[in-house]
């Protein structure tokens, strides 16, 4: 039985946010207009020692960290997401006072850390999921280990996450009925993407193109971004009804990209077309929403 | 009422969202079996059709009434077959368990000649929009198939 966290209006909608990260939209209207974003990627340093050959990021050692002070962090409404990235972002030495900040806005924080990062850094984590200062847990999957799947295991609200046409189906196989939570995220040609990429690449897409159905078995939840969503062809999984009800929409109708590193927002961390950080999420939000318009 | 729903996972990505969270243990459910494709004898009714298996048997029977020359022994080559497996492969995993019984009368089901143009509607030269099609008509609850006559 899933506990209400939070109740909010955005917009002509109402949002309900669970406990276990399950999030109920709702409207009387045809559509969802939203005034603010529900959910904001925040790429808070960009400082990494991992040297992932795949990174988007291309983060490393010499990557500077962000400005966890930005004003438009005062800004932000109760019930807000947040996915906190990096870089490893527990490598941010302000990050435990921004969580504590944050959460006493009503703000719902969630981080992503790397594998080795995650290994490394248990006690933190701990905390951080312990004092609620952290809500959702993402891990970027490097590698299996009884060890790691234990450690995994604590957390009810952690996800792996693993990229389509990186991860290997033998490996994913490994992590069936662990009652794991799974993200498949899109494979990006972009920056280190763009160099890892190799016809390998593509025959590990197929491979998990031609097993969707049994690792949705093997997991508790598996989820998508929209790339994934269009590499997979996952719409052929559900009937239309299904899917009007279970899409949560393309990037730009309810979320965002904040880099507080560089200063800059824009729809995803994908996007070419960056903006000035501005000091109210709102203002930024407008213009993410002309841009998709 | 619109309604939108993430199942389970808080949002944790880095680069876009969770667009969309599947359950396994949800109504959302796939099938641990290929779905078994029988022919069936729709005559006058009243009968309603509900489940995906009865559904399917309905769409294969029907088959024989939009592919002229399909018999018993080469519906697998109908260009429909193969579409309607394609899409029921993509859907639940498997391809269709297909069952033909060579000592019916008739092996592959009749519908009765009232009845034959029900699916026309759904039914379509276009590949995607037949699989689409035939994907609502089956699998999503909220289509059913009604067999009556006009004798009452």
């Amino acid at each position: 039985m899933s506990i209400l966290l939070e109740r909010y209006r955005n917009g002509n909608y109402t949002v309900e946010l669970y406990d276990d990260g399950t999030k109920i939209r709702y409207t009387n209207n045809d559509e969802f207009i939203s005034e603010f974003p529900e959910n904001i990627d925040v790429k808070i340093t960009n400082y990494c020692d991992a040297g992932c050959a795949y990174c988007h990021e291309n983060s490393t050692v010499e990557g500077l960290h962000g400005d966890l002070n930005a004003k438009f962090f005062d800004t932000l409404r109760t019930g807000t997401e947040l996915a906190i990235g990096g870089g490893n972002p527990l490598s941010h030495p302000k990050l435990v006072p921004f969580l504590r900040r944050i959460k006493d806005q009503g703000v719902i924080s969630n981080l992503t850390v790397n594998q080795i990062h995650f290994e490394k850094s248990q006690e933190l984590i701990d905390m951080l999921v312990t004092d609620g200062l952290i809500k959702g847990l993402g891990i970027s999957f490097m590698r299996y280990s009884d060890k790691f799947i234990r450690a995994v295991q604590k957390y009810d609200n952690a996800v792996l996450h693993v990229i389509n046409g990186v991860v290997n189906l033998k490996e994913l196989e490994k992590l069936y009925n662990s009652n794991l939570k799974l993200l498949i995220l899109g494979y990006k040609y972009l920056r280190r993407g763009e160099s890892y990429y190799s016809p390998k690449v593509e025959d590990k897409k197929q491979e998990i193109y031609d097993n969707i159905h049994k690792i949705i078995k093997g997991f508790k939840v598996v989820s998508f971004d929209n790339l994934a969503i269009e590499q997979l062809n996952i719409r052929r999984l559900f009937t239309k009804d299904d899917w009007e009800k279970f899409y949560m929409g393309d990037d730009g109708n309810f979320t965002m990209y904040v880099d507080v590193v560089k200063k800059e927002f824009a729809i995803s961390s994908t996007s070419l077309k960056r903006y000035k950080l501005m000091d109210r999420i709102d203002d930024m939000f407008k213009v993410v929403k002309s841009q998709i318009a | 009422m619109k309604i939108n729903i993430r199942k389970g996972v808080f949002e944790t990505n880095s680069s876009s969202m969770h667009s969309i969270s599947i359950s396994s243990n949800d109504h959302f459910n796939f099938y641990d079996k290929p779905i078994i494709g029988r022919f069936g004898e729709f005559g006058w009714g009243y009968d309603e059709l509900v489940t995906p298996e009865e559904k399917l048997s309905y769409v294969l029977t029907a088959i024989q009434y939009y592919d002229d020359g399909i018999n018993e022994n080469n519906i697998t080559d109908s260009t429909y077959y193969i579409w309607l497996n394609e899409m029921i492969k993509d859907y639940t995993g498997h391809e269709i368990d297909l069952r033909i019984n060579y000592n019916d009368f008739y092996p592959l089901g009749y519908i009765d000649h009232q009845s034959v143009d029900t699916l026309d509607d759904f039914w379509s030269q276009d590949k995607e929009t037949f699989k689409e099609n035939m994907k609502e008509l089956i699998f999503n609850q909220k289509y059913r198939i009604i067999i009556d006559n006009d004798n009452h």
